[in-house]
């Protein structure tokens, strides 16, 4: 791999040229708003940024005012937006950053987009930020069931772990539906992103007898997110740690079921006391894995619920096998 | 693996199979990580904030846990149970750390280099 650094807009416009001329290979290019990251010098943010681009060709980063980075990089394998996303906000974001990691770097496909880039570039870098925020990849979204904004109503703010009757409704509504979803929904709360995408990466590779179809997988890191996700979704697994950024699993778990004693909730964490343990009963979780977990237990909690739902009529899921 | 390696790498990739691209991810995560808990944990001593010293020895466990790191976790374990240790106490249990934690980090660079 070859990183070269530049500090000009000019540079960049000469690197887009080479862009042009290699259409064959996959091109991905990164804004990062320097301003929210940790104070870094340019030096430290090329040795930060080093081991994500090891299995790249080529790396060149821009340092082209006090507030912006631009990277781009050559990979001819696999589109890296999602984890360059990930490993800039949990490298480089300061601890006391409230903004999320897609808010500090918007990634798009300089291949695809070259023309369109090219030609901001020549019209300056308002024209190049703002041709960011039109073109910037969207991150993939599911939802089967039209969801009404306005049920967030009450839910900005301070953690209120609560439901309007509307919303109230509108989750029983789902809970419903549950039986006869082509695949299974899950929910990953866990504040560690590497956590995260460990046990994302296990649910992910199940694959379900009846359709062949992966799981759905949500992932947050925090309580009162998690809640909305909850209420939108009605996942059919939820899986807590319960040190999370914004206050205990216990909380969260305790509110999921009492809005739906049927909530299926998987506590996965380190702690192995027994009073972690005593709590989480008392909360009806339905299941408590230990850290360090392994592939079979995961599976085995699948199973459970698979189980429980095959117990009911107009049974619409298979049971799990791993790919 | 040899014997007093810092790290067992054997359940984590049971758990992700032969993927060595996850794996290089996962090993950058974790060292990303790392580096965020030990800055926590320092500030946790500066500050005598118990509940953060708490908080962040535990995370770190479970990272180390999943990873294979087996002698990082027992150390934030002993950590996590020092947590109302004098200041002295967590200090040296600090230094320990980051020393734990740069062998670790070293053991992942090595892999990482391997083709």
């Amino acid at each position: 791999m070859k990183m070269i650094e530049h500090n000009n807009l000019v540079a960049l416009d000469n690197v887009m040229n080479e862009v042009e001329q290699d259409q064959s290979i996959s091109w991905g290019m990164a804004r990062v708003k320097k301003n929210y990251l940790r104070p870094i010098t340019d030096q430290a943010f090329i040795v930060a940024m080093t081991p994500f681009f090891q299995e790249t060709d080529l790396a060149h980063i821009f340092f082209i005012d006090k507030k912006r980075v631009f990277l781009i990089w050559k990979n001819p394998q696999k589109p890296i937006s999602k984890p360059l996303r990930a490993f800039i906000g949990a490298t480089l974001l300061t601890p006391e950053t409230k903004i999320h990691a897609s808010d500090i770097v918007s990634v798009i496909d300089a291949g695809t987009h070259h023309d369109r880039i090219k030609a901001g570039l020549k019209k300056g870098l308002h024209a190049f930020d703002a041709l960011f925020d039109e073109i910037e990849e969207a991150p993939p979204e599911h939802e089967d069931t039209p969801y009404d904004d306005s049920l967030d109503d009450g839910l900005s703010g301070s953690i209120a772990l609560t439901a309007t009757p509307a919303q109230t409704d509108y989750y029983h509504q789902l809970c419903k539906e549950k039986r006869y979803r082509k695949q299974l929904s899950m929910l990953v709360v866990e504040d560690k992103i590497f956590s995260q995408k460990l046990l994302c990466d296990v649910l992910r590779s199940i694959r379900i007898h009846n359709n062949n179809e992966t799981p759905l997988v949500d992932v947050t890191d925090g309580i009162q997110e998690a809640w909305k996700i909850y209420l939108k979704k009605a996942p059919d697994i939820i899986f807590v740690d319960l040190g999370l950024s914004d206050g205990s699993g216990h909380t969260l778990t305790r509110a999921m079921k009492e809005l739906d004693p049927g909530a299926h909730i998987i506590i996965v964490t380190a702690h192995n006391y027994e009073e972690e343990l005593s709590v989480a009963k008392r909360n009806n979780v339905d299941g408590f894995i230990g850290k360090p977990y392994n592939k079979k237990q995961i599976f085995d909690c699948i199973q459970r619920y698979l189980n429980a739902l095959k117990s009911s009529k107009d049974y619409g899921h298979g049971f799990p096998h791993q790919s | 693996m040899v014997m007093d390696s810092p790290i067992n790498l054997d359940n984590l990739d049971a758990i992700i199979g032969y993927n060595p691209e996850l794996r290089t991810e996962l090993f950058q995560l974790f060292i990303s990580a790392t580096h965020d808990s030990l800055s926590a944990l320092k500030k946790s001593w500066q500050d005598h904030d118990d509940v953060l010293w708490a908080k962040e020895t535990h995370a770190l466990k479970g990272l180390c846990l999943n990873l294979g790191a087996e002698t990082l976790a027992a150390l934030c374990a002993h950590a996590q149970n020092q947590t109302r240790a004098p200041r002295d106490t967590k200090e040296q249990i600090l230094i320990s750390l980051e020393q734990q934690v740069a062998n670790v980090q070293e053991a992942l660079a090595l892999i990482m280099q391997q083709p």
